[in-house]
């Protein structure tokens, strides 16, 4: 029915839905297989716990426009899971193919909840609670209770009929029915108008995209406002890390710490398929707004802290992957990086070693000492106890693990950036 | 509007949600979705109508005056 309808047509025309080809596989058991279908590969699978503000709205309403393109060809969505929704060529887009189910006129939208828990919930504690409790999907795989959310967010909020509805008295209808139990057959015949199921549909749609984040104040957010490079030295920089890359010719990179990703363009915008990791979710938001206004393809900002990196979670521990699981990468940058990892957050260079070579098979990292003002800074305040961390005792413990290409001298500074390929 | 939504609310609770379900964990989604329906629903379809009344009038304004009339979105939210 998705493709006799015209639906899968008007999905893939509109950038909707990941395009798929039947595969020439023989099903395990004939009887009961249709078809097996190949979907088209997305190099980096994402989480919505590792997604911006913009990145998540920008997911609950392509979901949306999935289900209004479904409904106007007679069908529904079945799921509104966020994690059917990932970036490709930056763009979000629907990958659950199997989601949709035809439309019965008078069923309410079985996959409501879903959406409110999964979308609406974090998007509306993100906006007007605190940014930083996205991270509550990482804990509730199944979305945010919405008994969490409405305490959680300000008292305000019912001020909103939307959210009133959509979210408070959403989770008091819950409260009050879940422990009653009735006649199934009074259920059946509540029935939704199709106007009502459309009314709620664009009622959910109008109540995201009037959630606002405004991500100027973080830590990071004006980042290379504050940096010691001078102009030389900056763009030498970038001409000794492009000149890396090409020695590498990699498929994909990972550049961990990329801040507002000025450098991960070095190798996107060279047709490098590169995930851009950062900390602060300021610097990943104007990250993606940036992909977004300049229409960019190989390039996906992620919000990842290093010193906890997305674990593995769900069933089984197999559900979600976690960061390692989904590489190792082809190359990874890690520029203006360790020194914050190995005196900001006491990580020992060893270890430092270990992560990057499970990482990626090929590392541009740059060395900073520590007389540079910026790594002085870190150790303001606090005892040197890092007697390890200068460039030989760097050297020698990364040539353990990866061999060293080629080392250069960033001019008109103090720090260095080397080429290494891990031992295999 | 906040107290005319409120309002349809109540009252859409309260004739709906007769304690009278079978309920599983989703039965509270299930039921709010059909109030709020009621309450969406009815903007839909006076949407529906005003969209052609305003084209009837606009329709008429032109065939009474030689100004053509100027043209408002009538989706506030986007």
């Amino acid at each position: 029915m998705l493709m006799d309808s015209g639906l899968y047509q008007d999905l893939i025309s509109n950038d909707l839905l990941i395009p798929h080809q039947p595969a020439d596989i023989q099903p395990a058991i004939i009887e009961t297989a249709y078809l097996i279908i190949q979907p088209e590969i997305i190099p980096f699978i994402s989480y919505p716990y590792e997604w911006s503000f913009s990145q998540l709205k920008d997911a609950a309403l392509t979901t949306l426009a999935v289900q209004k393109a479904a409904l106007a060809k007679g069908m529904v969505l079945k799921d509104a899971s966020a994690y059917n929704i990932q970036f490709h060529n930056s763009k979000p887009i629907f990958i659950d193919t199997l989601s949709f189910e035809a439309y019965q006129e008078g069923t309410p939208w079985v996959a409501y909840r879903q959406f409110c828990q999964h979308f609406l919930a974090p998007l509306a504690l993100m906006a007007h609670t605190d940014e930083r409790l996205s991270k509550l999907l990482r804990v509730y795989i199944y979305g945010i209770p919405l008994d969490l959310t409405s305490k959680l967010l300000p008292i305000r909020t019912r001020l909103s009929p939307s959210l009133m509805m959509h979210i408070h008295l959403h989770a008091s209808a819950q409260k009050r029915y879940a422990d009653q139990t009735h006649k199934k057959s009074a259920q059946s015949k509540k029935k939704l108008s199709r106007n009502s199921f459309i009314g709620i549909i664009d009622n959910l749609e109008s109540t995201v995209r009037k959630l606002k984040w405004n991500s100027g104040d973080t830590e990071w957010a004006d980042y290379y406002k504050n940096t010691n490079y001078s102009t030389t030295a900056t763009s030498q920089k970038q001409q000794i890390i492009t000149a890396f890359l090409e020695q590498i010719q990699p498929k994909m990179v990972w550049d961990l710490g990329a801040n507002d990703g000025t450098f991960s363009r070095l190798a996107s915008n060279q047709g490098i398929f590169t995930v851009a990791f950062d900390i602060d979710p300021s610097a990943v938001e104007n990250n993606y707004l940036q992909t977004k206004s300049y229409s960019e393809t190989h390039i996906l900002p992620l919000q990842m802290d290093l010193t906890n990196p997305s674990p593995s979670i769900g069933w089984h521990s197999q559900e979600r992957e976690g960061l390692l699981e989904r590489g190792p990468a082809d190359a990874l940058l890690a520029l203006a990086l360790i020194h914050h990892l190995a005196i900001g957050n006491n990580v020992p260079l060893p270890e430092l070693a270990e992560f990057f070579y499970e990482a990626g098979h090929w590392l541009v990292i740059e060395f900073i000492p520590k007389s540079d003002s910026q790594v002085q800074k870190l150790l303001a305040g606090r005892k040197d106890i890092f007697t390890d961390y200068h460039q030989e005792g760097f050297e020698s413990t990364f040539a353990e693990t990866f061999e060293i290409i080629e080392k250069q001298r960033i001019p008109e500074s103090e720090r260095f950036l080397y080429l290494m390929k891990r031992h295999r | 509007m906040i107290a005319t939504i409120t309002l349809l609310l109540s009252i859409s609770l309260s004739s709906l949600l007769k304690p009278e379900l079978y309920l599983d964990p989703g039965s509270g989604s299930f039921i709010i979705q059909i109030a709020i329906g009621f309450v969406v629903g009815a903007i839909v379809v006076v949407k529906a109508y005003w969209s052609k009344i305003r084209a009837f009038i606009v329709k008429d304004n032109k065939n009474h005056q030689d100004n053509p009339v100027s043209e408002k979105s009538d989706q506030p939210n986007e």
